[in-house]
């Protein structure tokens, strides 16, 4: 039996369930798992779960797991969900079955975290600073005037930020104009800036368990920021298979397992014969670039997770 | 930029035709007429730089091959990079987890037990389906399927249906029902008093088409023309070795025959009494599938082999397996379009297959 932790809505999950051929359980984010008991004695350990599918599964019979994003939901409040939530991690944690992806509690790292392992593999990195402060921020604004500018990111991948009035959305990268500037207060919460790098093409690359899918996404319209605040206007973009060079593998590779990671995505971007890097995800849409470049990763990752080894 | 290396983007797949060539857009559903001499080009320089092509041709030729660069380039189909060996060509692989991708239900006087054939579609994991009626039906009866779908949480992802035009229902009505159900992919209403078209009511589902044509039977099927040209990745890759209409596809005709198309003769057992996984094992039943563009008569010299739908159902030799589609009017030889029915060539299979009524009613 696999155990597949997913999103609700998801196609590339559903093409690898497609190609599966064995008994599964999914864990959905919005659909009710309940654990009818776990129960350990000294001579055996059984945790049955049901949903609206399946009942009575025993998940001590699991042989291996794909971790791509979700939570288990529970049929009480937050109290009890909470609970739920620590429960089955803990007892994934302690099995010794092949994984793939990982829960994003066990993911240990940040933004910044990653970037400066990337440096240290000898990747270009965009001049990056973090800061509070107005008057650090318009020096760097004046460093990069001349030249393509400097964006703000994200720091935390926890997109959504909440105050009493309003919901912030941190999802999307923008570009720090004069404007912005002016508006921002001379203290300010922590922020990352960037250099702006006017890329020839963005590359994604999807890494699973060692093996590399990578794809050129080529925007015909320089001035878009971030291709994913784009993706539902696809007219400009093209997206290619690539052939990342043996030597950018590698370094990826390393950085993959020294988080920890065998299932995951990264952003490179592609300037003048250089190769920067951006970002790693533990989870992220798959389909749009497996299903442009004909990849059939759906195939691959079914036949990981029904090995078992 | 223009003196570095031109590439061909690999979703863009040059077909070579016998008199020209196209290049299948297989992105944006589109393709763009290019001399075979382009084509050539192509084919020997993707990857070099336009000066190598022009010294190659002895500077002969400068002037249309600036010609050519910037037609691709326009139409961003082309793209320059120093590395060319980055890019390498889109992989014309293509699988399917589905034992049959794809299914027909045809009604008439009997009304199929729809609720079986759904259970068995699960099993041989089957998402497309298109419903065909040639009586009246009443919304409630799509309704009620749609339902259906619903409760037992299908894996039908897209349906079609294709019914009469009658002037009980609503187009309002319609639009209701499709509003909640997504699975509805679109309802074409044919006999129409008007022809008209209505934007997807779901994102890229739910398309409500009305039609003048009347469809009385099976028999109006199979038509080829550029409206059902289809340029994406998934046909384009499934033609390389399979056929573009009956591969992996099972049908249930009016009566409630078992076949691979409705409008085939064979017939491989009753719904009544026979499962679609038995008549799917009778060793005939996928004697079309691999049947490709590539070996057909005529469709082989053809530049839209690659996007066009088949039909072997109605050819224009009906003994012969690989005789061209009876109702494509297109001759790759002289890059005309003819309407297919009025060709003398083509009379004695309208005649065999008993097709004179359908045109004469055109
Ligand atoms: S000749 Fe064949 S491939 Fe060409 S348009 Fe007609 S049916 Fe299609």
């Amino acid at each position: 039996m696999v155990l597949i932790y997913s999103k609700d809505v998801d196609d590339f999950v559903n093409q690898v369930i497609d190609c599966l051929e064995v008994d599964f359980i999914r864990i959905n984010e919005k659909e009710v798992t309940s654990i009818e008991e776990m129960d350990f004695s000294n001579d055996s350990n059984s945790y049955l779960v049901k949903n609206s599918y399946l009942s009575n599964i025993n998940l001590e019979n699991i042989t291996s797991a794909w971790f791509n994003g979700g939570c288990i939901l529970s049929d009480g409040g937050d109290y009890e969900n909470k609970c739920y939530e620590i429960l089955n991690d803990t007892f994934f944690l302690q099995k010794t079955i092949k994984k793939i992806g990982k829960r994003k509690v066990d993911i240990e790292f940040n933004r910044l975290d990653v970037m400066l392992e990337a440096k240290q593999q000898g990747f270009k990195i965009p001049h990056t600073l973090i800061t509070g402060n107005k008057t650090k921020l318009k020096d760097f604004f004046d460093l990069y005037e001349s030249k393509n500018g400097i964006i703000a990111k994200r720091i935390l991948d926890s997109y959504l930020y909440e105050d009493d009035e309003y919901l912030y959305n941190f999802n999307l990268t923008f570009p720090i104009t004069p404007t912005v500037l002016n508006e921002v207060p001379n203290e300010f919460a922590i922020s990352l800036f960037q250099e702006r790098i006017i890329a020839d093409f963005e590359i994604r690359v999807i890494y699973v368990d060692g093996v590399f899918y990578s794809a050129c996404i080529y925007n015909f319209d320089n001035t878009v920021i971030d291709y994913r605040t784009k993706l539902r206007n696809k007219e400009n973009l093209r997206i290619i298979p690539f052939q990342l060079p043996a030597e950018i593998e590698n370094k990826l590779d390393k950085i993959f397992k020294r988080f920890n990671m065998n299932y995951g995505s990264a952003d490179l971007m592609y300037s003048k014969e250089d190769y920067y890097f951006l970002e790693i995800n533990p989870t992220g849409q798959i389909s749009f670039i497996n299903n442009a470049c004909n990849f059939y990763i759906e195939n691959l990752l079914a036949t990981k997770i029904k090995n078992e080894q | 930029m223009k003196s570095s290396h031109i590439i061909l983007f690999s979703d863009c797949i040059p077909v070579k035709g016998i008199n020209r060539s196209i290049i299948c857009d297989t992105k944006n559903n589109n393709y763009f007429f290019i001399p075979n001499g382009l084509y050539d080009i192509l084919e020997t320089y993707n990857g070099k730089t336009i000066e190598t092509i022009k010294e190659d041709f002895n500077h002969e030729y400068d002037e249309i091959i600036d010609e050519y660069f910037d037609f691709l380039v326009e139409n961003k189909l082309v793209f320059f990079n120093a590395n060319p060996n980055l890019f390498p060509k889109i992989d014309l692989q293509w699988h399917s987890p589905s034992i049959i991708t794809n299914a027909i239900i045809d009604f008439d006087e009997i009304i199929h037990d729809y609720k079986e054939v759904i259970k068995q579609f699960e099993v041989l994991k089957c998402s497309y389906v298109q419903m065909r009626f040639f009586k009246t039906i009443n919304l409630d009866f799509i309704n009620k399927i749609v339902q259906y779908l619903n409760n037992e949480k299908s894996r039908i992802v897209s349906i079609d249906f294709i019914i009469p035009y009658n002037e009980t229902f609503s187009i309002e009505a319609l639009n209701e029902l499709i509003a909640q159900n997504s699975r509805i992919h679109a309802v074409i209403i044919y006999n129409s008093p008007i022809t008209k078209s209505y934007n997807p009511i779901n994102e890229n589902m739910g398309y409500i088409l009305q039609v003048e044509r009347n469809i009385l039977n099976e028999k109006h099927c199979g038509i080829i023309n550029t409206e059902y040209f289809y340029s994406n990745i998934n046909l384009f890759s499934e033609s390389q070795n399979h056929n573009s209409c009956l591969n992996r596809k099972i049908s249930i005709d009016k009566e409630g025959n078992i076949k691979n198309c409705p409008s085939m003769p064979q017939n491989f057992g009753n719904i009544k009494d026979t499962t679609l996984e038995e008549a799917l094992s009778h060793k005939d039943f996928k004697k079309f599938w691999n049947i490709t563009k590539d070996q057909i008569d005529v469709c082989k010299d053809c530049e839209f082999r690659h996007i066009c739908t088949d039909c072997r159902a109605y050819v224009e030799e009906p003994e012969n397996h690989y005789s061209k589609p009876l109702k494509c009017g297109y001759n790759p030889y002289t890059n005309e379009w003819e309407e297919w029915s009025t060709n003398p060539l083509k009379q004695k299979a309208i005649k065999y297959y008993g097709m004179q009524d359908l045109i004469s009613k055109k």
